[in-house]
C-alpha cells in the first residue's frame, strides 16, 4: 500500500510543489528595480484628523523608550536609497541643486497677496503670539513674530532651517519674511481666541493689540514676521515616529523603520532642531494625479540653531534631553557642583539677530546630540542610516548653505557669518563622524573597463584613502538568490578590474577596502549588477545587512 | 499550511480501517490537495508593494489615541490644568500633616477665587477663601484682593518667652484665628511692588496655664484686632518663586489695634534682604539672606504670645522646631551654597543662625542658635515645587518638607 500508492502520491505532490513554487517564486530583483518612487496605490480618502497629545508624546518619549531594533530600514529600494514618496523627495545628491534653488526651496511666489489680511484665529498660548490669516486671494497663511529684543532671531532662523530641510529632501511649506503694520490686520467673521485661563470666545481688536505687545516691534511701529503658507490639502494629523497610520492604506512600513525618519536625527543634529517631534510636523490629505494620499511635512523650525523661538537657545539644548539621565544627576549631586555638564563650559557667541551659538564646534560630537525628546525612529538609526544622511548633507554645498542663510535676512553681517560658520562646522563634524563609520563605497558603475566607484569619506576629505580595494565577484541567480563565487580582483584605487562575465545576466560584487583607516571598511558593500541591453545596471546595493 | 494539516489528518484516519477501495483516487486527491495554491507571483517591485497596500486597505481602522494618551489628554484638558480652574488636592505642614482640597476659578483680568479646606491627623482644620479682584490701572498693575480664613490648630508648641528656654519647657496649646482682610497690590515697576491692607483678626488660645512657664500674654483669651499693613518689596530676581541670581529688599509695617480695650495693641516692623551670587554660569552659587522683626507697644501694653516674632522652622532656623523661640524681637540669617545637579533639581549646603530678644539691641551673639544642613529642591524654570531639607543643631536633627525655597 505504502509503496504502491502513498509514496508515488507524495512524490507527485513534492514535484508539483517544486514546479509551482518556482513558477510563483519572487525573484531577488524585479525588472523595475531599483524603484525611485514609493508606490501610492490606494486612495486614503477615509483618513480622519488625529492630533497626538503633546504631553503624552513627551511622556512616551521619556518613559517608553525601547531598545534600538538594530534592523535595516524597511523602506529602501534595492540600491539602499529612499524612494520619493509621501515622506520624502530626493533632492541633494540626486537632483541638481543650485544656491538659487535652495534659496527658493518650496516657495512658489513672493508671499501673501496685496491688501488686508483677515485674521481667522490667533495663537494665544505660549509666549510669542501668532495669527492665522487669509489674504485677499483667499490664501491661508500663518504669521509668527520675533520675541522683543531678538529681531530676526526666530523668524530668520526658521527660514534658514526650512530651506535646508527642503534641500535635504523633506517636505516643507513656503516661508517668507515680511514687515507687518498692525493696521493691515482685520478680524474676520467668526474669528475666535482662547486666552490663557479663559474659554474660547470671539476675537476683539484689543486681542490683537494684546498679542502684538508680546512681539518684537521695529522703530517705525511695524513688526518683522515670518509668514508660512498652509500646507496643501486637508490636515489629518502629525508625523508619528512609530508604527503606521491605521487609516492610511499606503502606509505599510513602520515609521521607526523608515530611513528618512531615522536619519532626520542627523539633520536635526546638524541644525540643532531640538524640537524635532510630531507636533512640529503635519500630515495632510492631498490629491495628485487622481490619487488621494497623506503627505507628511516638517514645520515650525523656530527652535533651531541659536534660537529657542521665545528667546535665545538655552545652553543645555542639544546637549541633554528634556530630563537628564539619572546617572548624570547622581554624579553631579555628589560632586557638590564641581562635576559640570559639557554645555556649561561652552563659550557662546550671542547676538539678537541669531540668538546664542557656540563659538566653536571643534569638540562637538553629533553622536551625543540630544533632542528634547527622543523618538523611536531616532533610536533605531543605524550607521548606514546616518551615512545616508551624511552623504545627502555633503551634497548641500557651502554656497547653497550661504544662500539659505541669506534668505534669513538677519540684517547683521557678523551674526550671519557666525550662523554660517556654525552650520558649516556642524556639517563638518557630522561628515567626519558618519561618512567613515561604514564602508563608504558609493556610486558604483560597472563597464568593460572596470568597476568604478567613489569613496564618500575620502571624497569629502574626512578620511584617508585605503591602501587598496578588493572585489569578490560571483555569478548571481536572481531566481534563487544564490551567489556562486567566480574570482577576486584587487586594485589600489577606486577602479577594480573586471573578470570575464560573458553570458551572465546578473553579477554580484562584494567590494571592501584593504589597509583601511577604519576597520568597518573591510566589511564589503554588496553590489548587484544586471546586464540590460548590453550594459551593466546597478540593481542592488547593501551597505549593512 | 492548512492544506498540509488536512493531509496529515486524512492519512492518519485511513490506516486503521483499510476498508475503502478507492484508495488510488483518494491518494491522488490527497496529493492534489498537498500542492499549495500558487502564490500570486509578483511581476514588479511596484506590484509587490501595491499588494501590501491592498492588504492593508482591507484592514483599515480609525486612527485614534491609545488608552494612555486618552487618559493624559483628559487630565491635561481638565479645567485646572488647562488654566481656567478646578478642584485640586493640597498638603500643609505645621501642626501635623494636613491634607485638603482647593478649588480655583479664574476670571478675566487676572481675577480669580480660590477656596481651600484641609484637615490634619491631629484634629487641626482650616478653611480659606481668597479672591483676587480684576486688576486695573496702567496695564493692570494694581490688583485688589480680599481674603477670609478660619483655622483651628491643635497642639501648637510653645517653650516660653526668651532665648534661654529649653526643649523640656515644651507645652502645647490650641489656637483658633479668624481673619478677614482686604488690600491692594501695586506693581509700580517690574522690580518694585507695594502692598497695603486692612483687616480683622480674632484669636482664641486655649491651654493649660499650669503647663507653661513664665508669663503668657493672652493665653486663654479671645482677642480681636483691626490690622493695618503697608509694605514694599524691591525684587530684582528673574522670578520670585525660583531664581539663581538677583536679590530682594523688603519691609513691612503692621499695626494691630486690639478691640474692646484689650491691652494688646502693638506695631510690628519686618525687614529682610537676600542676594544670590551665581558662579560658573549658574552651575553653582552662594545665597545669603538676613531678616529682622521687632515689635513696639505703648505703656501697659503687651504683645500676645501667639503673635510674637519667633525663631525656628523651615523658613528661618531649620535646625529648630517650629516656633521654637518667642520674644518681641528676632533676627536671623542664612547662607547657602547651592549647586545644580539637574535643571530641575538644586541641592544646597546651608547654615542658619537666629535669635530672639526683647529688643533688637539685646540680640547678643550668645543668644544665637545655629544649625546647618543639606537640602534638595525640585523646581521648574521659574518656580519651586518642593524642597526637603535635613538640618542639625543643638537640639538634634530636623526634617523640613516645604513647598518653596526659604529665600
Amino acid at each position: 500500500m505504502l509503496r504502491r500508492f502513498i509514496l508515488p502520491a507524495l512524490l507527485v505532490a513534492a514535484g508539483a510543489t517544486t514546479v509551482l513554487s518556482l513558477q510563483g517564486a519572487t525573484p531577488t530583483f524585479f525588472d523595475d528595480d531599483p524603484i525611485w518612487e514609493e508606490p501610492v496605490t490606494v486612495d486614503a480618502t477615509l483618513a480622519a484628523r488625529y492630533e497626538p497629545d503633546l504631553v503624552y508624546q513627551s511622556l512616551e518619549g521619556l518613559l517608553g523608550r525601547a531598545r534600538p531594533s538594530g534592523l535595516r530600514a524597511a523602506n529602501l529600494n534595492t540600491v539602499d536609497e529612499v524612494p520619493d514618496g509621501p515622506f520624502y523627495v530626493n533632492r541633494a545628491g540626486r537632483r541638481p541643486l543650485t544656491p538659487e534653488t535652495v534659496a527658493r526651496a518650496a516657495n512658489t511666489d513672493s508671499g501673501p497677496a496685496d491688501g488686508p489680511w483677515t485674521v481667522v484665529s490667533a495663537k494665544s498660548d505660549g509666549v510669542t503670539p501668532g495669527f492665522t490669516i487669509r489674504d485677499s486671494a483667499k490664501g491661508l497663511w500663518f504669521i509668527k513674530f520675533d520675541p522683543p529684543g531678538w529681531r530676526a532671531m526666530a523668524t530668520g532662523t526658521e527660514v534658514v532651517a526650512a530651506k535646508l530641510f527642503w534641500a535635504a529632501g523633506y517636505h516643507t511649506v513656503e516661508y517668507h519674511i515680511a514687515q507687518l503694520q498692525a493696521s493691515r490686520l482685520t478680524i474676520g467673521d467668526g474669528a475666535t481666541i482662547t486666552p490663557a485661563g479663559e474659554t474660547e470666545r470671539p476675537m476683539v481688536p484689543s486681542d490683537i493689540s494684546r498679542l502684538l505687545a508680546r512681539a518684537g516691534r521695529d522703530a517705525d511701529g511695524s513688526y518683522r514676521v515670518i509668514i508660512s503658507r498652509a500646507a496643501p490639502g486637508r490636515p489629518v494629523g502629525r508625523i508619528r515616529f512609530a508604527g503606521t497610520r491605521a487609516d492610511d492604506p499606503n502606509d505599510v512600513v513602520p515609521h521607526e523603520d523608515r530611513r528618512e525618519l531615522r536619519a532626520y536625527r542627523v539633520f536635526a543634529a546638524w541644525l540643532n532642531h531640538v524640537d524635532a517631534k510630531g507636533i512640529n510636523s503635519l500630515a495632510t490629505l492631498v490629491t495628485e494625479n487622481g490619487r488621494t494620499f497623506i503627505r507628511r511635512y516638517l514645520l515650525d523650525f523656530g527652535s533651531v540653531l541659536g534660537s529657542a523661538a521665545t528667546g535665545p537657545r538655552e545652553g543645555w539644548e542639544g546637549y541633554e534631553e528634556l530630563v537628564e539621565r539619572p546617572g548624570d544627576i547622581a554624579k553631579r549631586a555628589l560632586g557638590l557642583g564641581l562635576v559640570t555638564p559639557e554645555w556649561r563650559r561652552i563659550d557662546w557667541y550671542e547676538a539678537p539677530a541669531v540668538g546664542r551659538l557656540p563659538r566653536s564646534h571643534d569638540t562637538w560630537n553629533p553622536d551625543r546630540w540630544a533632542p528634547h525628546i527622543m523618538n523611536p525612529a531616532f533610536h533605531n538609526m543605524r550607521a548606514d542610516d546616518a551615512f545616508w544622511a551624511a552623504e545627502k548633507m555633503a551634497a548641500i554645498t557651502e554656497p547653497m548653505i550661504a544662500a539659505a542663510v541669506a534668505e534669513g535676512a538677519f540684517g547683521n553681517p557678523e551674526a550671519e557669518r557666525e550662523l554660517l560658520r556654525t552650520i558649516l562646522e556642524r556639517r563638518a563634524r557630522i561628515l567626519e563622524a558618519y561618512l567613515p563609520r561604514v564602508n563608504p563605497v558609493v556610486r558604483p558603475e560597472l563597464s568593460g573597463s572596470g568597476l568604478a566607484f567613489e569613496n564618500a569619506a575620502v571624497a569629502a576629505g574626512v578620511a584617508k584613502a585605503p591602501s587598496g580595494y578588493r572585489a569578490q565577484w560571483s555569478r548571481f541567480d536572481n531566481t534563487t538568490g544564490q551567489a556562486t563565487p567566480l574570482t577576486e580582483t584587487t586594485a589600489q584605487g577606486p577602479v577594480l578590474p573586471v573578470p570575464a562575465l560573458d553570458g551572465l545576466e546578473f553579477v554580484q560584487v562584494a567590494v571592501s577596502a584593504t589597509g583601511a583607516p577604519v576597520p568597518t571598511w573591510e566589511r564589503p558593500v554588496t553590489l548587484h549588477f544586471r546586464r540590460v541591453a548590453g550594459a551593466w545596471r546597478l540593481v542592488g546595493l547593501i551597505r549593512m545587512p | 499550511m492548512s492544506q498540509g494539516t488536512a493531509v496529515f489528518d486524512t492519512m492518519a484516519s485511513m490506516h486503521p480501517t483499510r476498508r475503502h477501495r478507492p484508495r488510488r483516487a483518494v491518494v491522488l486527491l490527497v496529493a492534489a490537495l498537498a500542492v499549495p495554491g500558487p502564490a500570486p507571483a509578483q511581476t514588479s517591485r511596484a506590484a509587490e508593494i501595491a499588494g501590501r497596500q491592498a492588504d492593508k486597505a482591507r484592514q483599515l481602522a480609525t486612527e485614534q489615541s491609545p488608552p494612555g494618551e486618552r487618559f493624559v489628554t483628559r487630565v491635561m484638558s481638565s479645567p485646572l490644568l488647562a488654566g481656567s480652574g478646578g478642584l485640586y488636592p493640597c498638603i500643609y505642614n505645621g501642626t501635623g500633616l494636613a491634607v485638603g482640597a482647593g478649588y480655583l476659578h479664574r476670571f478675566a483680568r487676572h481675577s480669580r477665587i480660590v477656596v481651600t479646606g484641609a484637615g490634619s491627623i491631629n484634629g487641626s482644620s482650616m478653611g480659606d477663601i481668597d479672591v483676587r479682584l480684576p486688576s486695573f490701572g496702567v496695564t493692570g498693575r494694581v490688583q485688589p484682593w480680599v481674603n477670609a480664613r478660619w483655622s483651628r490648630l491643635k497642639d501648637v508648641p510653645y517653650h516660653g518667652i526668651g532665648s534661654d528656654t529649653g526643649p523640656e519647657d515644651r507645652a502645647v496649646f490650641d489656637y483658633r484665628p479668624r481673619e478677614a482682610n482686604a488690600g491692594l497690590v501695586a506693581r509700580v515697576t517690574p522690580w518694585l511692588t507695594t502692598t497695603a491692607g486692612y483687616g480683622y483678626l480674632g484669636i482664641t488660645t486655649r491651654g493649660d496655664a499650669a503647663a507653661f512657664s513664665g508669663p503668657l500674654p493672652a493665653l486663654g483669651d479671645s482677642t480681636a484686632f483691626l490690622v493695618s499693613r503697608a509694605g514694599a518689596t524691591l525684587d530684582w530676581r528673574p522670578s520670585p518663586r525660583y531664581s539663581t541670581r538677583g536679590g530682594f529688599l523688603q519691609g513691612e509695617w503692621a499695626r494691630h489695634d486690639a478691640r474692646d480695650g484689650a491691652p494688646y495693641s502693638f506695631d510690628q516692623i519686618d525687614v529682610g534682604a537676600a542676594q544670590l551670587f551665581p558662579f560658573f554660569r549658574e552651575q553653582f552659587g552662594l545665597a545669603f539672606r538676613a531678616a529682622a522683626t521687632t515689635t513696639r507697644t505703648g505703656d501697659g501694653r503687651d504683645v500676645p504670645f501667639i503673635l510674637m516674632p519667633t525663631i525656628g522652622g523651615g523658613n528661618d532656623v531649620r535646625a529648630l522646631g517650629n516656633r521654637r523661640f518667642h520674644d518681641r524681637s528676632r533676627a536671623f540669617a542664612s547662607a547657602e551654597y547651592r549647586w545644580r545637579p539637574s535643571r530641575y533639581i538644586d541641592m544646597a549646603l546651608f547654615v542658619d543662625s537666629g535669635a530672639v530678644a526683647p529688643r533688637l539691641q539685646d540680640l547678643t551673639r550668645d543668644r544665637f542658635e545655629t544649625g546647618y544642613g543639606v537640602g534638595v529642591r525640585v523646581h521648574g524654570p521659574t518656580f519651586s515645587v518642593f524642597r526637603f531639607d535635613v538640618a542639625r543643631g543643638s537640639e538634634g536633627w530636623r526634617y523640613v518638607f516645604a513647598g518653596g525655597l526659604p529665600f
